[in-house]
Formats: structure tokens, C-alpha cells, sequence
């Protein structure tokens, strides 16, 4: 798979994709390391959700003046090649999506779990699904 | 040693004297592990006999658990306990809880839990951030239903936070009223909303960004993934529901998760975006319908066919979450019992307006009415039901009919709860476990009953399992197929009781949801027995908890620690209350009542016969380690426990 897709009016707001996310990558429950966000509507039901979209050719990447967000071919996902990242934080403002997150004094973004993202399988109402590669 | 999965800190506010003080919960971990069972040991520590429900010095506590918030399946809910308003004939030690996002948000703002004490002078919330709290005037918030409170707290602090809010219910001391989050999350039984009101507390607003630790992150994770994928559709039923495609169309009706965590689609849970209103005309609503408010437009064909429809219903709904008041003890005991003294003759108005429950009109009149205790009559139902028939001196025998014990209406009990369907011999179980108990039990111990039913292929033709099956599969955990039987009368009905009685600490303690746990029944194994991995489904709540704290207990351990927390709860009962066996055997008369339902493999319906269901009691007592004649804990029992101090306490109320 390339990127995951979000069908927002399936989300039930459990909240499961967070909080999976977040210990898969942290190793902690830490909703700040979680790289998928979800804005809880709770009076209108209509929630919304802060992703990564894998675009094809990414802000972040642009805005990166040291070339440190790469493809993983094998993935499909935009990558931090944190060797190289200075920390500068122009990709978390560059990102129109607002996914490109802070934390830990480094910027951090889905990188789809090496190519099973946690989230896809956390969702048990097909809200987050997986889009296979269309090469 | 830190463990996993707890914030680290329990807030501790009085409210006379505007203290805050933090403690650490490490103080009660790992015995008192979390939500329920913290609750009982700082309640033995902390309530002296002769505290009422509304006292100053009553703690309000409202507590998370070790799972509470993180990737745990049906993680979301909330512990309240402490002495309850809605308790009858006492006001006594209880509990009750709620789910939505607000205990996930607490702990992540670095709290376990929170105990308010005191009255503050003058309306007041607590704002809770990143281990801080401020207490803040809440004069302009009084008087507002729980969602524009909920919305003018947003707007200040900001729309992530999460709001646990009393209505004008519980400002006006209301027995029957609820604190609530969100649309539909409430602690609807036991009158916490009350309790909060007598303290002047309107709201408690969290927000916070904190981390929780986690003991042993990969296998925690695989074993929720396990446990996720396991879980079935809640209420014990093996299949999952569909929307309803009218509804959707409509009213923009779909799914959404009543708490938390929650990783099935249940048969109630749903949302509705737009909903035109009837009485507010010109307005849309938009809010959560869970559990029982779907009886609120009345359904044809049941004992609840009154004729409001889905729109009116809706509303009703939707303004007795606003206003603050208990669902359950409107549909099921409230309403039920003014439909019986009007077609009794007993009355035919209520304050001057005809009963009408067809009515919105009546309703809304009814409900507000309640909240802010209006009228002679709508005064003494703010008081609940039950205490109600006393005041006014009518209905006492048609209340017997629908409230089994303690003020509460009935509840998976086969007599006063005509909406759950369950025949004798299983609410047998049920009875054992209403009179062991201070208020509905049902609401953490649906396991049984409900499950059984559920599962059975009268109530799931096409998906449903064989009483045969049935009876296997429970004999693992039961011990015994009698316990599971339909046609065992009164034989193996103690163990489930008692066996439940454990699982239902432990959910309130951990916490997880009590419509899925425990995992007993399956489509998902070849011997219908729940399982996951190398985990039984029984031993899933113990496996999600050790792999998160770093607690290394076996299955027994958590158990023990569980009954360890009834054990203590009956002794301060004991101690505070006096609590005895003649208390426990107050709810046979209710049962003796006819059943609602008939087992159609006995062909009859039946009453319970006293005689024997007291023999049953005999054996849950030797089962829980209490005296027959009292049913009070020996010093053995509370030996074996290690609550050999609290024992002492008990002075002469203790059998040597």
C-alpha cells in the first residue's frame, strides 16, 4: 500500500486508530506521538481527522532544506531521515494538513508502519482503510 | 515501583476550605488497583458511620483505572462512588459510572482520580490541565442544562476539553440526578448529579497532554489487537446490528462509540445529526441515543407502547439529559408506576395537567417539573420514585411491581424490567445479585443473564447457540452445566452470582466496558468458548492489565484482589450501615411477583419460592466467606483477605 484513506462519517470517535498510533510509535500512551489526530465533534457527530495523505509530491518535502524526506520504496511512505533533519520544523509548517507533527524537539510524521499502519487494523468500522498501491 | 498505565496522581479537593492536594496513587497500588477498588479502600478509610449523601464532608469520588484511556479495548469508562443520594432506605456507600472521552482526558491530564469533598460557598468547576487545577466561579453556569454547560466551558477553555456537568437536577438536589459528558454519557444511577449539586460543583473540565507509561508496550499491544478482534457485538448478542436505512436517511442516524475504546457496533449506540424538534419548533437536534433512551418514543407491542414517536421521543431524551435526570428510573420505574396509578384510578393529573404519555407536552412538563421541583407532586418524584410513593401515600403496591430493592427499578430481572427479555431460572441469578447489593447491580454484571439470553437462540435465531452449547461453554467458568441450564431451577445459581461479583470489581476497577466483558461466549472458536492467542476469554481483562502495569498477577491474584473489594465493601457496610441479611432478603417479595417472560421449556410462568431462593443465599454466603445468619464477612473470611483491622472495627457485628 502507497497511503490510507479516512472515511470520516464511519468514524465512530473511539478513538482506537490514537491510541494504537501513538503506543506503536512512542511506545507509550502518548497522544502527542500519535500521527493520526482525530477532532472530536461531540454535539454535531461530524468528526474530523488529521492525517497524512502521502502526497505525491509533498509540501514537507519541498519545504526541506536538507533533502531528509525521502520515499521508502518499499512502504510507499514519505520518511524522516532523522540523520539528516536538523530540526528546523519547515516541513511542520509547510504541511497544508497540519500532519506533519511536533514532538520530542523533532518533527514526526506517519510513515505507515513500515507498510501495515496500526491504525487500519485498530478501526473496526472501515472509517480508515488501506489504498493499495495502484502501480 | 512506577506502573504502567496509571497517571500517578490522585487530586484531592475540598471545596469549604478551596484546598487542592495531590496525592500519589501509588498509596493504594497494587491491592486497590484502580477506579472501584480505590474507591472502597478510601471509602473504609475516609466515611464515618452517620455520613450522608449530602454532608460537606461526603467524598464525591470520580476515578479512572489502570486501562482507562489507553489503546485497551472498551477502555473509556469512569468509577463514581461514594455515598448515594438515590440509596434507599439509606443513603448509602455506592456507585455508579460513565463513559465518553472525559476519564481518558483526566488521566492524560495526570490524574487517576479525582475526590471532592466540602461545599463551596458559591457555584463553582474545577479546570484541570497538566496537573493543575484551579477551582473557578461557576455563578453564570448555574442554572444551565449539562450540554450549554459543557459548550460555555468549551468556548472558554477550549473545544478539546472534556466536561463532566450537573444539570438543574443536580443543583436542585434531585435523587435521581445524573453528572454527565457529552450527549448521552452519564453516571445515571445513584444520584451522584445530586451530590455534586449539595457541593456546589457544577462542572469538572479536563484537558491534558501527558503521557501514561506502559509496562511492556509490544505485548500490551498484541494483546489488545487479540482482544479487539475477539470482541462480539455488546448485550451478549453474537451478531452485529445494521443501521437502520430509513433512520439514516432522515436523521443522519450512525454509529458512535458510547465511550472510548469501544471496537464493536452494539445495538444502541447510535447518533443522530439532525432531528427536527417537535416541541422547540424551527430547531434541529443532534445528540447520542444509548441504552435505554431508546424507549423514549415508546415501542409498540411492549409493556412501554406509548405513542410519542421517534422525533418527540428524541427530545424527551435529549431534555432529560440536559435538565440532568436518570433515564432508567424515568422509563423503567417513574413512568411505568404514573401509568399504573392512572389506570388504577389513583390519580389522573399531576400538578394540574392530565397524564398524557403520548404527549410531549406531558413529558417535558413531567421532566422539567422534576428538576426543578415544581409542584407538589413533581417535588416528591424529585425525591425518586420510590421515596415518592411514601411522601404522597399512594402506589406502594404497584412500586413493588417495579422496583425490586435500595430505590432502583428493576433491571434484567425477568418482574419490573419488561424490555430485557430473561426467564426463570436466570434471573434467579439476577435476584441473588440484587439483594447482595446497594443499588441495580446490573449495570457491571450484565455477564450473566444478559449474555445467556443474548446468546441463546430465542433471542438469536440465526446466529444464536444451543442450550446445549450454552450449558458447556458456561460450565468452564462455572464449574458446573446447571449453572447454565434452562431447566435447573434453583440448582448451580449461587456460583454466577458470586462469580460475576468479582468480574464486576473488576470492570469498574480497571476499567473496561461491561456490555463485552467478561468474554465467554464465541462464533469465533470452534467450541464456542471465547479465546484469543493463547488467552481464554475469561483471563482477557488480567492479561490487557499485566502486560500494561507491570502488576505480574495470575488470574487468581486478580480475582482475590477483586473479592477483596466486595469484602471490604460489605464490611463498611456493616460498620456504616448495619447492613444484614434481613436487608438482603428485602427483595423476595419482588420476585415472588409472577415473571414477566415465559421459559417456554418449562411452559409456565412462575414467582420465585422464597424458601428456596434463601437456601440459594445460604450457598452464596458460604461461597463469600459471610455467616448465614447475618451474612456478614467472619473473622476467617476477612483474614483470608487480610483485613484483619477493618475486622476489628466491626467489634460484635463480626461472627468469631
Amino acid at each position: 500500500m502507497t497511503k490510507f484513506n479516512i472515511k470520516s462519517d464511519l468514524c465512530t470517535g473511539c478513538m482506537n486508530c490514537v491510541t494504537v498510533c501513538s503506543l506503536t510509535n512512542s511506545g507509550s500512551q502518548d497522544r502527542s506521538a500519535s500521527l493520526i489526530r482525530v477532532d472530536l465533534e461531540l454535539f454535531s457527530g461530524k468528526h474530523s481527522h488529521i492525517y497524512c495523505r502521502q502526497c505525491e509530491n509533498p509540501e514537507c518535502r519541498r519545504a526541506c532544506p536538507e533533502g531528509a524526506i525521502n520515499k521508502d520504496l518499499q512502504s510507499g511512505a514519505w520518511t524522516i531521515n532523522y540523520d539528516l533533519c536538523t530540526k528546523c520544523g519547515r516541513c511542520v509548517d509547510a504541511c497544508p494538513f497540519g500532519a506533519m507533527f511536533w514532538y520530542a524537539c523533532a518533527p514526526i510524521k506517519c510513515e505507515l508502519c513500515g507498510g501495515k499502519p496500526a491504525c487500519c487494523e485498530a478501526c473496526r468500522f472501515n472509517a480508515i482503510t488501506p489504498e493499495e498501491d495502484k502501480l | 515501583m512506577t506502573y504502567g498505565g496509571y497517571a500517578g496522581k490522585l487530586l484531592r479537593v475540598n471545596l469549604s476550605t478551596g484546598t487542592i492536594e495531590q496525592q500519589d496513587t501509588q498509596d493504594y497500588l497494587p491491592d486497590w488497583y484502580g477506579g472501584r477498588a480505590m474507591a472502597a479502600r478510601i471509602a473504609w478509610d475516609e466515611i464515618p458511620p452517620g455520613t450522608g449523601a449530602f454532608d460537606p464532608q461526603s467524598p464525591l469520588m470520580i476515578l479512572t483505572g489502570p486501562l482507562t484511556g489507553t489503546a485497551a479495548p472498551f477502555s473509556g469508562r469512569t468509577t463514581v462512588c461514594g455515598i448515594s443520594s438515590q440509596g434507599y432506605p439509606l443513603e448509602w456507600y455506592s456507585r455508579s459510572s460513565f463513559g465518553g472521552h472525559w476519564g481518558p482526558e483526566l488521566k492524560h491530564a495526570g490524574f487517576d482520580g479525582i475526590i471532592v469533598t466540602g461545599r463551596a460557598s458559591s457555584p463553582v468547576f474545577l479546570k484541570i490541565e497538566n496537573r493543575t487545577c484551579k477551582i473557578e466561579d461557576a455563578r453564570k453556569l448555574w442554572g444551565m442544562g449539562i450540554y450549554l454547560t459543557q459548550k460555555r466551558i468549551m468556548e472558554r477553555c477550549g473545544s478539546d476539553w472534556r466536561i463532566f456537568a450537573i444539570g438543574p437536577a443536580g443543583e436542585n438536589r434531585v435523587r435521581i440526578a445524573i453528572a454527565a459528558t457529552e450527549t448521552e454519557s452519564a453516571s445515571g444511577q445513584g444520584g451522584y448529579g445530586a451530590v455534586m449539586g449539595s457541593k456546589n460543583l457544577k462542572a469538572i473540565a479536563v484537558h491534558g497532554t501527558l503521557p501514561l507509561p506502559v509496562s511492556e508496550p509490544e505485548k500490551f499491544l498484541e494483546v489488545c489487537r487479540l482482544v479487539r478482534n475477539e470482541a462480539h457485538a455488546s448485550h451478549g448478542w453474537p451478531h452485529e446490528p445494521e443501521l437502520d436505512s430509513e433512520k439514516v436517511q432522515k436523521y443522519g442516524q450512525r454509529y458512535q462509540a458510547c465511550t472510548q475504546g469501544c471496537a464493536v457496533r452494539c445495538y444502541d449506540a447510535r447518533f443522530y445529526t439532525t432531528v427536527p424538534a417537535v416541541l422547540q419548533k424551527g430547531k434541529n437536534l443532534s445528540g447520542q441515543v444509548d441504552c435505554i433512551a431508546g424507549l423514549f418514543p415508546g415501542i409498540e407491542g411492549t409493556f412501554y407502547d406509548w405513542k410519542l414517536g421517534f422525533e418527540a421521543g428524541f427530545e424527551i431524551g435529549q431534555i432529560a439529559n440536559d435538565e440532568g435526570l436518570n433515564h432508567w428510573e424515568i422509563l423503567i420505574g417513574l413512568v411505568p408506576w404514573l401509568r399504573y396509578l392512572k389506570t388504577d384510578g389513583v390519580i389522573n393529573k399531576i400538578d394540574g395537567m392530565n397524564i398524557d404519555l403520548d404527549s410531549p407536552e406531558f413529558w417535558s412538563f413531567l421532566l422539567k417539573g422534576i428538576s426543578r421541583r415544581e409542584g407538589e407532586f413533581r417535588s416528591a418524584l424529585s425525591e425518586g420514585t420510590t421515596r415518592a410513593s411514601k411522601i404522597l401515600g399512594i402506589g406502594g403496591e404497584r412500586l413493588k411491581q417495579l422496583f425490586p430493592a435500595w430505590g432502583y427499578a428493576g433491571h434484567w430481572d425477568g418482574h419490573g424490567d419488561r424490555i430485557n427479555y430473561v426467564f426463570f431460572p436466570y434471573w434467579i441469578v439476577s435476584a441473588l445479585q440484587w439483594a447482595m447489593d446497594t443499588r441495580d447491580p446490573i449495570s457491571s454484571a450484565h455477564g450473566y443473564g444478559q449474555n445467556i439470553m443474548g446468546w441463546s437462540r430465542i433471542c438469536s435465531p440465526e446466529h444464536g447457540l444451543s442450550w446445549d452449547r450454552i450449558k458447556k461453554v458456561s460450565s468452564k467458568i462455572y464449574g458446573s452445566e446447571a449453572c447454565a441450564d434452562p431447566e435447573s431451577g434453583y440448582t448451580g445459581k449461587a456460583f454466577p452470582a458470586y462469580w460475576h461479583g468479582q468480574r464486576s470489581v473488576m470492570k469498574d476497577s480497571l476499567t473496561v466496558g461491561d456490555q463485552v466483558f467478561p468474554r465467554i461466549y464465541s462464533r469465533k472458536t470452534e467450541d464456542h468458548f471465547a479465546r484469543a492467542g493463547d488467552m481464554d476469554g475469561p483471563s482477557f481483562e488480567r492479561h490487557m492489565f499485566t502486560s500494561l502495569t507491570g502488576i505480574s498477577w495470575t488470574d487468581d491474584e486478580l480475582n482475590h484482589a477483586s473479592e477483596r473489594v466486595i469484602q471490604l465493601e460489605r464490611a463498611l457496610l456493616v460498620r456504616n450501615f448495619n447492613r444484614s441479611r434481613a436487608d438482603d432478603e428485602s427483595v423476595i417479595p419482588y420476585f415472588e411477583g409472577i415473571e414477566q417472560q415465559t421459559n417456554p421449556l418449562l411452559g409456565n410462568t412462575v414467582g420465585m419460592d422464597g424458601d428456596k431462593f434463601r437456601k440459594v443465599m445460604d450457598e452464596y454466603y458460604d461461597l463469600r466467606g459471610w455467616d448465614r445468619k447475618m451474612g456478614r464477612p467472619t473473622m476467617e473470611t476477612m483474614a483470608k483477605f487480610s483485613l484483619i483491622e477493618e475486622a476489628k472495627q466491626l467489634g460484635h457485628r463480626i461472627v468469631e
